[in-house]
């Protein structure tokens, strides 16, 4: 298991190739945050794009450059596939509208429980 | 448990308002309460930026629209004028062939041949103004006064105008070809355009902070003030431009180079009193 983390964001590859993200709380994300967490991500995968298990629970805040960046090419060369946790409101919303809006070039599903999220990353394609 | 009189509820219906009035500028504050109401302004706070972004967008197209379309329109009109020409020549020539007029045949092939090379240089023009990309340009550092020395000897433009330099003029960062054809774009509309028995070109600089301003000057008969700003316009048919059969790509095509540069022109004149043609050149590139 690889830890690592930043001011806003807990990185850790699990044993079985999930790569689980969880924001702080109260997090808002910038693209400077975005960015920086698709470097760390890439620096922990050794650049090899693995399932992405990330939890936006805590996220209050997330900007449309931000989003831009997480459904646009260079994110999107880190991860396979992307459960994204959605367990409160505000994060429900910044789900489904990174969905709807945003439009990601990999699989993404939102789930509020973490242990469906993780079945789903384990799942063949 | 969200109360009937929370402020925030109020705010949202007035957003809503807002956003069917499309006017999609404003952000609701959002509270710490992290609950569905906090939820709701999040989501339209996003929506908003979102269908701001896409109204910036679609106005950004529609303008390239409206210049693309004016553009094809002008090129079509401009093209048809020396295709009929040439349609009304051949059938001339084909009459005076028939009637084994040489002199006339000789006439109507001379004119088919003026009317092509006029044709030829009009497709020339709209390839440069439409060509250059200043990624595509390499930049050098170029001496002013032999540049134009070096354009006026190739252009045999002593044969037309006096060209005065008042040196010094500057060394500039700058891509040579595109220099060239500013300079001998402004070289040629001025003696063109000359109304007098001699044309008389001067060329000075000003050097301010942070680029030089480069003044050419000529002693034709100026531009009035309400055209001083339409003469860069694509396709201007303006004044002695008529006259003169000028395609109005010339000034246009500079215009675009140097605004691909991040740099301006202008024009200074008094009707009667010539015109300075003005544009900077940064220091640093």
């Amino acid at each position: 298991m690889t830890k690592r983390e930043t001011d806003f964001i807990d990185f850790t590859l699990r044993p079985d190739g999930i790569m689980h993200i969880e924001c702080k709380p109260n997090t808002v994300m910038t693209l400077e945050e975005g960015k920086l967490s698709t470097r760390v991500m890439s620096e922990i995968n050794h650049h090899q794009p693995k399932p992405l298990l990330c939890d936006l629970t805590n996220v209050i805040k997330m900007t449309r450059e931000c989003r831009h960046h997480f459904a646009g090419p260079e994110h999107a060369a880190v991860f396979t596939k992307c459960a994204l946790v959605i367990a409160s409101p505000i994060s429900r919303i910044i789900g489904n509208f990174f969905l709807g809006a945003n439009k990601p070039l990999r699989p993404t599903r939102l789930f509020n429980d973490v242990e469906k999220g993780i079945q789903w990353l384990k799942e063949k394609d | 448990m969200v109360k009937n009189d929370d402020p925030r509820l109020t705010q949202i219906l007035d957003m809503i308002g807002k956003i069917a009035a499309l006017e999609f500028q404003g952000q609701l504050p959002t509270s710490k309460h992290n609950d569905v109401v906090d939820a709701i302004i999040l989501g339209l706070n996003m929506l908003n930026e979102e269908l701001q972004a896409n109204v910036v967008e679609k106005s950004k197209l529609s303008h390239i629209n409206e210049k693309l379309e004016k553009f094809a329109l002008t090129t079509a009109h401009d093209l048809k004028s020396p295709i009929n020409s040439i349609t009304g020549l051949l059938t001339l020539l084909d009459y005076s062939l028939k009637s084994g007029n040489k002199t006339e045949t000789a006439q109507y092939v001379t004119m088919l041949k003026s009317t092509t090379e006029k044709m030829k240089e009009l497709v020339v023009n709209i390839l440069n103004y439409s060509r250059h990309s200043p990624e595509d340009l390499n930049i050098e550092l170029i001496d002013m006064a032999s540049t134009i020395r070096q354009i006026t000897s190739i252009d045999r433009t002593d044969r037309f105008a006096h060209i005065r330099l008042q040196e010094p003029l500057p060394t500039v960062q700058f891509n040579p070809p595109a220099l060239i054809q500013v300079f001998r774009n402004i070289f040629s509309n001025a003696i063109k355009y000359s109304d007098k028995e001699t044309c008389e070109i001067t060329i000075s600089s000003l050097e301010k902070d942070n680029h030089f301003e480069i003044r050419v000057a000529d002693n034709g008969p100026g531009i009035e003030p309400e055209n001083q700003q339409k003469i860069f316009e694509l396709f201007n048919r303006i004044g002695p431009a008529v006259e003169a059969d000028s395609h109005g790509v010339g000034l246009a095509s500079i215009k675009s180079i140097l605004a691909s540069f991040r740099e301006k022109i202008w024009v200074e004149s008094f009707p009667g009193n010539g015109a300075i043609f003005c544009f900077t050149l940064s220091k640093q590139r």
